[in-house]
C-alpha cells in the first residue's frame, strides 16, 4: 500500500514535469497577442458601424425628403388630378385591407400545418421534404409569386384583380414564414412540460391545445407579425393581383391600389416625387411599428 | 475510485490489528509480572494499557468521522461497524489487562502469599488465553470463518482452567488475612483468573464479528456454535477494497505475536513477513 | 440472474412485472426484468447512467409510448391487470400512475391553473370543487403555506424546489395510486431536497412511490426496497441485478457489482 502511494506520487511528479517541459516548448507568436486582439476588434467595429450607418442613411434620406409632405390631408385625403396631388388614403386602406385578409387566410393554415409537422407527423423523410418545400417557398422571388397569383387567382379562378386575389397570393408568401416560426415556437416548448401534461392523463390534443400552443403563443404571434411586415412591404405580388385603380375597397372582390404600388408608380414615372417620399415614409413607419410590436411580443412572451 | 477513502479504511483496519497486537503483548507482560513478582514490569504494563486506551479512543473518532463524512455503505460500512465494535471491546480487554497488572503490583507490594499451585494455574490459564488472542488475530487477518467456529473450543479451554482455579482455590487452606484491606487486595489478586477468562471471551466476541463483516448476518454466539463451516462459507458476500485486503499486509501489523500462539496460517504469514523484512 | 433479498411477494404488490423486455427500435434496452413493487411503500431504482432505470420507470405509465419505435415484451400488471393488454388506454393509465420529472416542469400558467389542470381534464368544472382540490393538493404537497395568498402567480415564478412541490401537488390533484419520480431532487437545492423527501415519507402510507435516484444516500434514507439496474456491456441490454429490502442491499449486497456501485468503486 505504502509502496503504491509512493509510486503514484512519483509518477505524478514526473507527469507534472513533462507538462511543464511541453509548455516551455511553446513558441511566442510573431505578432503579439494584444496587437492581434486589437486589430480584430477594430475590424468588427468597422463592420458594425457600416451596417448601422447604412440603415441610418436610408431612414434619414426618406425622413428628410418625406417629412415635409406629411400632413393630415396627405394621410386622409384622396389623390387628385393627373399628378396625384392630395392624399393617399385609399392606398392605405387597400394595404391594411389586403394584409388583414391575407393574415386571416394564412394564419390558421400555417399554424395547423406547423402543429401537424411538429407534433403529429412521423418525423422522417416526408416531414423533412415538407420543411424543405416551405423553406424553398419562402425564397421564391415575389415577382414569380405575383405571376403565379395572377394566373391562378385572377385568371383561372376568375376572381379578377381584387383584394381577395391579392390576399391569397400574399398568404402564399407569408405561409412559409409563419409556418416555420410557429413550428420552431412549438418545438421550443420544453418536452418536460409536455411530459408533465401527458403524465396527468392528457390526450395529445389536450396537450397541444392547452399547454403547447398557449406556451408558444408569444413566439407564434411574433412570427405572424413578421409575416405581416413582409406582406405590407410587398410590391410585385400585389401589382399583378390587385390592380392599380385608385379605389376604396369595400368587398373583397373590389380592386385597389396598395401603398407600395402607388409609390412604385409615382416614382417610376416621376410624376410626383414629393408624394412618393411621403408614402415611403409612412410605409416605413408602419413596417417599423410592426417590427417593434413583434419585438415587444417576443420579449413579453419570455 | 474513492482511493483516499479506501486507504483510510485500510489504515483504520491496520490500526485495529496493531492495537490488538499491543493488547496481546501487554497481557504477556502483565501475566509475567504476576507470575514472577516483577513489580517494575507490572508498572510498565499498566502504562502501556493507558497508551492503548488513547489509541482506541482515537480509532473510534476516526471511524465515526469516516461515517459522518464519507457516508459509507455495504462492505465499507460493515467494516467500520466492525472496527468500532472491536475497538470498543479492545478497550474492555485493555481494562482487564490493566487490572491484572495492578494485581501483580499489589501482590508484590503487600507480600501476599499465593500458593504455587494457584500461580501455576494462572500461568496455564494465561497460556490458553494467548492462544485465543492469537486465533482471533489469525481469523481477523485471514478473514477466516472456519477459525471463528473453532474459537469457541479454545475459549472453553480457558473457561475450564478458570473453573479449575476456583475449585482449587476452595480446596486450598484459607490464608492468613490480617485485616479488611489485606482481604481486599487478596480478592483482587485472585480475580486475575476471572479477568483472564473475560479477556478470552471478549476476544472471542471480537472474532464472531467477522461473521457480520463477511456475510452481513448478525449472529450471536449461539448461532455460531450451531453453524457448520460449509454453511457459513456459502454465506460470504462480496467485499470492497476496504475488506478484500491481502492478509500479507495485515500480518505485518500483528507480526510481534508469538508464533506458537497464533495458529499455523498466521504463523506462516508472519514468517513470510519476517523473511521479506530481512 | 437477479438476486432477490426479501423482495415483496406478489400478494402485497401494487405492480408485478414478469419477463419484461424493452426495445428502442433495434436497441434492446432492458432484458428479463422480474420484480414486484410493494404497495404503499417507497421503492428506489438505482444504477449508473444509461442502465435503463428511467426507461423502466417510464414503462410503468407507458410514457415510452410517446417515443416512436419503442416496443416491449412481457407483462406489467397494475393491481392485477396488465397495463400493456389490448384495449388499455394509456391516457387513463397515466391518471392512475402519476409522474414527477427531474426538471421541475410547471406549466406556464398560474399556480392555481397548474394544480387545476388535471382535474379539469377529467371534467371537473365547478369552481368550488376546483378550489377544494387545489387547496387540498397544495396542502398535501406542503406548499399551501408558502403560496396560499398568491395562487394567481405564475408557477414559473416560484423557486426550483417550490416548483417541484407544485408539480407534486399537480399530480396529487388527480389522486394517482402510483407516483413515479424520475430523479426528482437532482435539479433542486438541498433544503428543498429535504422537503421533498419528507413529503415522500408522508405520502407513502397511501401511495406507492417509485423513485429513480443517483443519490445513493437518498435511496438508503427514504426507500423501503431498492432495485439495482446495470448495463454491463455497452450495446447489450441492461437488467435488474439485485432487488430487495433497502437495508439488506445497502449493508450487505450479495452481488459484487451492486457492492462496487453503491460503495462508489464502480468501473
Amino acid at each position: 500500500m505504502t509502496e503504491n502511494t509512493h509510486n503514484s506520487s512519483a509518477e505524478n511528479i514526473i507527469s507534472a514535469q513533462r507538462i511543464k517541459r511541453a509548455l516551455a516548448n511553446g513558441k511566442s507568436e510573431r505578432i503579439s497577442k494584444n496587437t492581434s486582439n486589437a486589430i480584430m476588434l477594430g475590424v468588427f467595429r468597422v463592420a458594425a458601424a457600416i451596417t448601422t450607418l447604412v440603415l441610418i442613411a436610408i431612414i434619414a434620406y426618406v425622413v428628410i425628403n418625406g417629412l415635409p409632405h406629411i400632413s393630415l390631408d396627405f394621410i386622409f385625403g384622396w389623390p387628385e388630378g393627373v399628378n396625384a396631388e392630395g392624399g393617399i388614403w385609399p392606398t392605405i386602406v387597400s394595404t391594411v385591407y389586403v394584409t388583414a385578409l391575407a393574415m386571416l387566410i394564412c394564419t390558421p393554415i400555417a399554424v395547423l400545418a406547423a402543429v401537424y409537422l411538429a407534433e403529429y407527423a412521423k418525423q422522417g423523410r416526408l416531414v423533412n421534404i415538407i420543411r424543405y418545400a416551405a423553406d424553398t417557398l419562402a425564397s421564391v422571388p415575389s415577382i414569380v409569386m405575383g405571376l403565379f397569383g395572377y394566373a391562378l387567382f385572377v385568371e383561372a379562378m376568375g376572381l379578377g384583380l381584387s383584394m381577395f386575389s391579392a390576399a391569397m397570393a400574399l398568404a402564399l408568401l407569408m405561409l412559409p414564414i409563419i409556418m416555420r416560426t410557429t413550428e420552431e415556437a412549438i418545438r421550443a416548448v420544453p418536452r418536460y412540460i409536455r411530459w408533465g401534461a401527458y403524465g396527468l392523463g392528457a390526450t395529445k390534443w389536450q396537450v397541444v391545445s392547452r399547454i403547447v400552443l398557449p406556451s408558444a403563443f408569444g413566439r407564434i404571434a411574433t412570427g405572424i407579425v413578421l409575416g405581416i411586415g413582409r406582406a405590407i412591404g410587398e410590391t410585385a405580388v400585389v401589382l399583378y393581383t390587385m390592380g392599380q385603380a385608385i379605389n376604396m375597397p369595400i368587398s373583397p372582390l373590389d380592386s385597389g391600389r396598395p401603398m407600395t404600388v402607388h409609390l412604385y408608380l409615382l416614382a417610376n414615372d416621376g410624376i410626383n416625387m414629393n408624394a412618393a417620399y411621403g408614402t415611403a415614409l409612412l410605409l416605413m413607419a408602419i413596417i417599423l411599428a410592426f417590427n417593434l410590436f413583434a419585438r415587444w411580443l417576443s420579449r413579453k412572451s419570455k | 475510485m474513492r482511493k483516499l477513502f479506501s486507504s483510510q479504511l485500510i489504515e483504520a483496519r491496520h490500526e485495529m490489528l496493531s492495537i490488538f497486537e499491543a493488547i496481546d503483548l501487554t497481557l504477556h507482560d502483565a501475566v509475567t509480572a504476576f507470575v514472577t513478582d516483577d513489580q517494575d514490569l507490572a508498572r510498565r504494563a499498566q502504562k502501556k494499557t493507558l497508551k492503548i486506551d488513547a489509541r482506541c479512543a482515537n480509532l473510534e473518532a476516526v471511524c465515526y468521522n469516516l461515517i459522518a463524512t464519507q457516508s459509507p455503505v455495504a462492505s465499507d460500512f460493515r467494516l467500520l461497524q466492525t472496527i468500532i465494535y472491536i475497538d470498543f471491546n479492545m478497550q474492555r480487554m485493555s481494562d482487564k489487562v490493566r487490572r491484572i497488572a495492578r494485581a501483580a503490583k499489589r501482590k508484590v507490594k503487600n507480600e501476599i502469599e499465593f500458593p504455587a499451585e494457584l500461580v501455576e494455574l494462572i500461568g496455564r490459564e494465561a497460556d490458553s488465553v494467548y492462544r485465543v488472542l492469537g486465533a482471533t488475530a489469525g481469523a481477523l487477518v485471514n478473514n477466516d470463518l472456519a477459525a471463528v467456529l473453532s474459537l469457541s473450543d479454545e475459549d472453553d479451554e480457558v473457561h475450564g482452567v478458570y473453573q479449575e482455579f476456583f475449585r482449587t482455590f476452595n480446596r486450598t487452606e484459607t490464608m492468613e488475612v490480617a485485616d479488611d484491606k489485606q482481604m481486599d487486595d487478596f480478592r483482587r489478586v485472585i480475580m486475575v483468573s476471572r479477568y483472564l477468562d473475560r479477556i478470552a471471551s471478549i476476544s472471542t466476541e471480537c472474532a464472531y464479528r467477522l461473521v457480520f463483516l463477511l456475510t452481513g448476518q448478525r449472529w450471536g454466539a449461539d448461532d455460531v456454535a450451531e453453524a457448520d463451516e460449509e454453511e457459513l462459507e456459502s454465506m460470504r458476500i462480496p467485499s470492497g477494497e476496504g475488506i478484500t485486503l491481502d492478509p500479507e499486509s495485515d500480518a505485518r501489523y500483528v507480526s510481534h505475536l508469538a508464533l506458537d500462539e497464533v495458529g499455523e496460517a498466521l504463523a506462516a504469514l508472519i514468517s513470510q513477513v519476517d523473511e521479506d523484512a530481512e | 440472474m437477479t438476486v432477490y433479498r426479501n423482495a415483496p411477494e406478489p400478494a402485497q404488490s401494487a405492480i408485478t412485472v414478469s419477463d419484461f423486455n424493452f426495445w428502442y427500435g433495434d436497441f434492446h434496452a432492458l432484458t428479463d426484468v422480474n420484480l414486484n413493487i410493494a404497495k404503499n411503500k417507497i421503492t428506489a431504482f438505482i444504477g449508473p447512467s444509461g442502465c435503463g432505470k428511467s426507461t423502466f420507470l417510464r414503462c410503468m405509465n407507458r410514457m415510452n409510448d410517446l417515443i416512436e419505435g419503442t416496443r416491449n415484451e412481457g407483462t406489467m400488471e397494475l393491481d392485477g391487470a396488465n397495463i400493456y393488454a389490448e384495449g388499455v388506454d394509456p391516457v387513463d393509465l397515466r391518471r392512475r400512475v402519476g409522474m414527477i420529472f427531474q426538471q421541475p416542469n410547471p406549466f406556464p400558467k398560474s399556480i392555481y391553473e397548474n394544480v387545476a389542470f388535471g382535474p379539469r381534464l377529467q371534467g371537473v368544472t365547478s369552481k368550488s370543487d376546483l378550489d377544494d382540490i387545489v387547496e387540498e393538493s397544495l396542502k398535501r404537497a406542503n406548499l399551501w403555506k408558502e403560496v396560499s395568498g398568491q395562487l394567481g402567480k405564475d408557477g414559473l415564478a416560484l423557486s426550483g424546489g417550490q416548483q417541484q412541490r407544485l408539480c407534486i401537488a399537480r399530480v396529487l390533484a388527480v389522486q394517482p395510486d402510483v407516483l413515479l419520480m424520475d430523479e426528482p431532487c437532482s435539479a433542486i437545492d438541498p433544503t428543498s431536497v429535504q422537503k421533498v423527501e419528507d413529503l415522500m415519507a408522508e405520502l407513502a402510507p397511501e401511495m406507492t412511490i417509485i423513485i429513480v435516484t443517483h443519490n445513493m444516500q437518498q435511496a438508503a434514507r427514504i426507500s423501503d426496497h431498492t432495485a439495482f439496474f446495470l448495463q454491463e456491456v455497452a450495446g447489450e441490454p441492461a437488467t435488474l441485478i439485485e432487488y430487495g429490502e433497502t437495508d439488506a442491499i445497502f449493508t450487505s449486497p450479495m452481488d459484487k457489482r451492486t457492492e462496487d456501485y453503491i460503495t462508489g468503486r464502480f468501473g
